[in-house]
């Protein structure tokens, strides 16, 4: 019988379904501008600008070095940011919670792709609660949890709906940036709740386990509902593929277009975010 | 067309005088199961003519007084002849057809005309019985009635192990799966290896692809109208089959001799118990199986009524290291009733019940809890006549009326919340003739007009731009009390013209015609390239039209050799639709309130030509399917988001331009069948991406062209023998995927986690290799 049972075991394990790789050849798409960039409220304004490649292709994308990129607020240019290295432009300039942010890129002629400007939609600066508290914690083995040291912040959500957040992470002084660390949330369920009222938001667990001494940052972020959703897509699109029941392919589309033609879109996303940030060392 | 009406209503006067009618019912001697698709003729001097039994068994054909001959044949069985006398009396008789048995086949198939398929109207429809479908090699073993269907040209699926199967360009939402006359919403077991179907319970099916008579309607693309058994009134029977994966039994048998009977089938697979034995930690907690059970009685309450109480209750379990549970089910139930008013005509009522559900959450007693529950419920009722007016004319006609409850989610444990439930009436009218216009050409014309009203209670949002809602745009909100009407479709768009027309060239030749309009008042609600047991369907209301499809369909039927054991048919096909709901891109469809905001209406078009090679007789049976075909989506919008492909025509998901199955079943001898099918389906739409985008280091696919690759293509081959031992039982080994072939079922990127521009291509297949199966199936 349990050389019987082992039969069906086998061809249980049969059944599963199975992947390899394969080659396959991809379509070569037009080369597209991607902007990406931000400015925040406590650190200088930054928009990197690059030429896609083929999707195959192991090389990174293409920097554009010559690109005009100017900061509006409130729809007054504000200021030009200076091309540092490698397709990034920077400017000293620090965003205002209540006001509102754009920016313009202008690039020259490349092959196949005329010049011309190119606008991000005007995003407002929201306003974002600072962190009550951040802390590290050793925690017990339960199911779903390993034994170790944790950090948790406290945090009270600023009422009135309609708040969207991004959490970014810095494990000594690097930033946790893999699509899974992609953090996004909003205020549908937890409008206004102060820490420690109830009903308030429990202790968010940041990061952990990890070892004595490794520092963390929190860096938390208003955002506007368009980042969220863009992230949202970007995070579902490359972690959940290849399942039976995953979401379709979805072209990943940010508030950047052809000025003058909103059906023409660059790739990327230009955001304005109050910044607030915490940080602990990880202790006995 | 005003002719074809005058006749129509002239007719049945006309010939009353000088005729009588012959009228009855065939069953089968064995088991006393009533025969639909019997050729009842008669032959006498001066007339000959033919009628086919309808789904109960029943016939009734006017002839003139003279002495004659009434012959019953139907493939399989031996034939019946009965003499009757010169007389104005009407006749009824009770034919009992038995079975041919093996040695007498080659003699008697060729005393009989199998040439039905040259003298009907019927056009791009297949039948096939349980014995047919079982011969057939399946994948582990397991006789699957759909799967089978698939190897029919014009239908197919998207991959290995999709729910549901498409029917000449259909979603697979647009085919109308009835059991037993109840719609079923789920047609498959195990996230698509198995139908419902249970074959042993099942007694025939139907498929009609295309030229519907206007008795159905609701979906697009096909009817897929399965029968179960009436059980057996004759003397108490079982049947069933032990095999890897699932086990089966069926008991039938008499309630009164020849009176009453019931037949009760029940299917457990058990897959998941050799689980713990893999040594793998993860799959030791799954828990992953499905049962159904189908019960049937009847009754013959008297010489002219008989009633039937029919269920099906079925359900799939999947459970994963007591993190989640998950189970869907169809539960359908059916209460008729047929009367034989007189030996003319003949009246049937329906009463249906179909409950489609399904829960996906934590286990009861986890810490915190969640469920969600899903759920649509129709009640049917169908009323319908047939009058055998003359020799010249079938009527049928009647009045059907679904009401549908929709319950899209509900999240219950740690919070409580639901999405609102639907409600909605759909009611339909029909009528048809069989027309024989002259001795070679007969004529099915039939028209139905169907009507839908959503209704309350709901509260709909009102959009900026109501043509294309966006969940920030939303400018008012109206709520409507419970039974307010939301939204009707009534009006001259309901009505759905059929016409069917058969001209017989020869004997042995006919050329066919067909033309039919239908229209479906609900949508299934999906994003995934294939349909899941999750998703959702919504009715038509104020920002989701019905959609509706014409199609004209011409074929060619030629039988070959004396017994018209080969039979060649080619058809070619096309269809328009309209109002064809698909997702916008990147839409969330999961538990969502206002689908509208995530979902584009657009057109579709789909066209094909398809050949069937069949030989029915002999030691060799079996037939070459083939088909070619294209079938396309245009959603155009004036900006980008209410645009898919820019505006442009894309293919379909399911869009395979060659489509080719070869089945074959080798009898030599009456202990051995060796059963073989090939197929070979051109690779599917895919969606590549085209570029790299990149976000702060993070980097992404660039889509900007749905659909606009093909995976490469299937091919799979199948093998089977079945070696009976004695007379009632029979030992059926075989190969799944005889070669091996590793069929894509998706392909897909991942990137490397340490070198992120490092990006490889990978290959999904179902089945990775040949999967061996064995059954033993046995009766008494």
């Amino acid at each position: 019988m349990r050389r019987f049972a082992f039969l069906f075991a086998a061809l249980a394990l049969a059944f599963t379904s199975c992947q390899d790789i394969i080659e396959v050849e991809l379509p070569e798409g037009e080369t597209r501008l991607i902007v990406n960039g931000r400015v925040t409220d406590r650190d200088s304004a930054r928009v990197d600008v690059k030429w896609s490649v083929p999707y195959l292709n192991t090389d990174p994308n293409e920097p554009v070095t010559n690109a005009l990129v100017v900061l509006f607020e409130d729809g007054v240019a504000v200021d030009t940011l200076a091309h540092r290295s490698n397709g990034r432009y920077l400017s000293d300039f620090q965003g205002e919670v209540g006001r509102s942010y754009r920016v313009a890129v202008t690039v020259p002629e490349r092959e196949g792709y005329p010049s011309g400007t190119w606008t991000s939609a005007t995003e407002a600066l929201n306003r974002c609660n600072d962190a009550d508290s951040i802390y590290s914690q050793y925690l017990p083995r339960a199911p779903f949890q390993q034994e170790g040291r944790y950090v948790f912040i406290h945090w009270s959500e600023a009422p009135g709906r309609g708040d969207h957040y991004r959490v970014r992470i810095f494990r000594n002084d690097t930033l946790q940036n893999q699509t899974f660390d992609l953090t996004v949330f909003n205020d549908d369920f937890n409008d206004g709740f102060v820490f420690p009222t109830p009903p308030s938001i429990p202790p968010i667990q940041i990061a952990g386990p990890d070892s004595v001494g490794v520092r963390y940052k929190v860096e938390l972020g208003s955002i506007s509902m368009g980042l969220f959703s863009y992230l949202n897509l970007l995070r579902e699109q490359t972690l959940q593929v290849g399942g039976l029941f995953d979401p379709p392919p979805a072209p990943i589309v940010g508030n950047i277009y052809r000025e003058g033609n909103e059906n023409e879109y660059a790739l990327g996303y230009f955001y304005a975010s109050a910044i607030r940030t915490a940080e602990v060392t990880i202790s006995e | 067309m005003n002719r074809i009406f005058l006749v129509l209503l002239g007719l049945p006067l006309a010939l009353a005088a000088q005729t009588r009618v012959v009228s009855g019912s065939v069953v089968d001697a064995a088991n006393g199961e009533s025969l639909p698709g019997v050729v009842v003729s008669w032959e006498s001097a001066t007339k000959k003519t033919n009628i086919v039994t309808n789904t109960y068994g029943m016939f009734s054909l006017t002839v003139p007084i003279e002495g004659g001959t009434v012959t019953a044949q139907l493939l399989g069985y031996s034939p019946y002849r009965y003499a009757v006398k010169a007389g104005r009396e009407g006749v009824k008789l009770s034919i009992r057809l038995s079975e041919q048995s093996f040695e007498l086949g080659e003699v008697s198939v060729q005393s009989q005309k199998l040439d039905n398929n040259v003298k009907t109207t019927e056009m791009s429809v297949s039948s096939l019985t349980s014995k047919e479908i079982k011969k057939i090699p399946q994948l582990l073993g397991e006789t699957d009635i759909v799967r089978t269907l698939t190897l029919l040209p014009g239908v197919s699926t998207v991959g290995e192990a999709s729910s549901g199967f498409n029917v000449r360009g259909g979603n697979a939402d647009q085919n109308l799966i009835l059991l037993d006359e109840a719609p079923v919403y789920s047609s498959s077991h195990l996230f698509g290896f198995f139908s419902i179907f249970n074959a042993d319970a099942v007694r025939d099916v139907t498929l009609y692809k295309g030229g519907m008579p206007s008795n159905y309607g609701g979906r697009l693309s096909s009817v897929l109208d399965v029968r179960q058994k009436e059980g057996n009134s004759e003397r108490f029977a079982a049947q069933g089959g032990i095999g890897l994966l699932s086990s089966r039994l069926t008991v039938e048998g008499p309630l009164v001799k020849r009176k009453a009977s019931f037949m009760v089938s029940g299917r457990r697979s058990y897959f998941d118990l050799f689980l713990p034995f893999t040594g793998n930690l993860e799959l030791q907690n799954t828990t992953i199986y499905f049962y159904d059970v189908n019960a049937k009685v009847n009754a013959q309450l008297s010489e002219k009524d008989r009633v039937f109480a029919s269920m099906y209750f079925g359900r799939d379990q999947f459970g994963a290291q007591d993190l989640f549970d998950f189970g869907w089910g169809n539960w359908t139930s059916t209460l008729r009733w047929n009367r034989a008013v007189n030996s003319k005509l003949f009246f049937n009522a329906t009463a249906i019940y179909s409950d489609y559900t399904y829960s996906l959450g934590t286990p009861e007693d986890a810490v915190p809890s969640f469920k969600l529950d899903s759920r649509i419920q129709n009640t049917v009722t169908n009323l319908g006549w047939t009058y055998y007016a003359s020799t010249r004319h079938k009527l049928d006609w009647g009045v059907q009326n679904t009401y549908y409850v929709f319950s899209p989610g509900k999240i219950s444990g740690a919070f409580d919340i639901a999405l609102s439930k639907e409600y909605a009436n759909e009611s339909a009218l029909y009528v048809s003739d069989d027309i024989k216009v002259t001795e070679r050409l007969s004529a099915t014309a039939g028209l139905r007009y169907s009507g839908f009203a959503n209704l309350g209670p709901r509260t709909v949002y009102s959009y900026a731009d109501p043509r294309y809602p966006t969940t920030t745009s939303i400018v008012d909100t109206t709520v409507f009390a419970r039974g307010e009407v939301v939204k009707t479709f009534v009006g001259l768009a309901g009505l759905e013209p059929r016409l069917a027309l058969n001209y017989e060239v020869g004997p042995k030749a006919s050329l066919k015609l067909s033309y039919n309009r239908s229209r479906q008042y609900i949508h299934l609600i999906s994003n995934n390239t294939t349909a899941t047991p999750v998703n959702v369907w919504r009715p038509a209301g104020t920002y989701i039209d019905p959609a509706s499809v014409d199609q004209v369909a011409v074929g060619v039927v030629q039988n070959f050799r004396e017994d018209n054991g080969i039979r060649l048919t080619l058809e070619g096909y096309a269809k328009s639709f309209s109002n064809l709901v698909d997702y916008r891109d990147g839409a969330d469809l999961v538990f969502t309130d206002d689908i509208e905001t995530e979902l584009l209406t657009g057109a579709g078009r789909a066209y094909g030509a398809e050949v069937l090679l069949e030989k029915k007789t002999g030691k060799v049976t079996g037939w070459i399917g083939y088909t070619l075909s294209r079938t396309e989506r245009l959603i155009d919008g004036p900006t980008r988001i209410t645009r898919i492909n820019n505006g442009e025509w894309y293919p379909a998901n399911y869009d395979k331009l060659h489509d080719l199955s070869v089945v074959f079943t080798y009898s030599p001898t009456k202990r051995w069948d060796f059963g073989g099918t090939w197929i070979y389906q051109s690779g599917r739409p895919i969606t590549y991406p085209d570029a790299r985008g990149e976000f702060e280091g993070i980097f992404y696919p660039v889509y900007t062209n749905r659909n606009g690759a093909r995976t490469p293509a299937t091919h799979r081959l199948d093998l089977s023998i079945t070696r009976s031992v004695g007379k009632r039982a029979s030992w059926n080994f075989g190969v799944y995927n005889a070669y091996g072939r590793r069929n894509p079922y998706s392909i897909f990127f991942r990137a490397d986690f340490e070198n992120p521009t490092n990006v490889n291509a990978y290959r999904l297949s179902i089945f990775g290799s040949a999967v061996p199966f064995f059954t033993y199936n046995f009766s008494f």
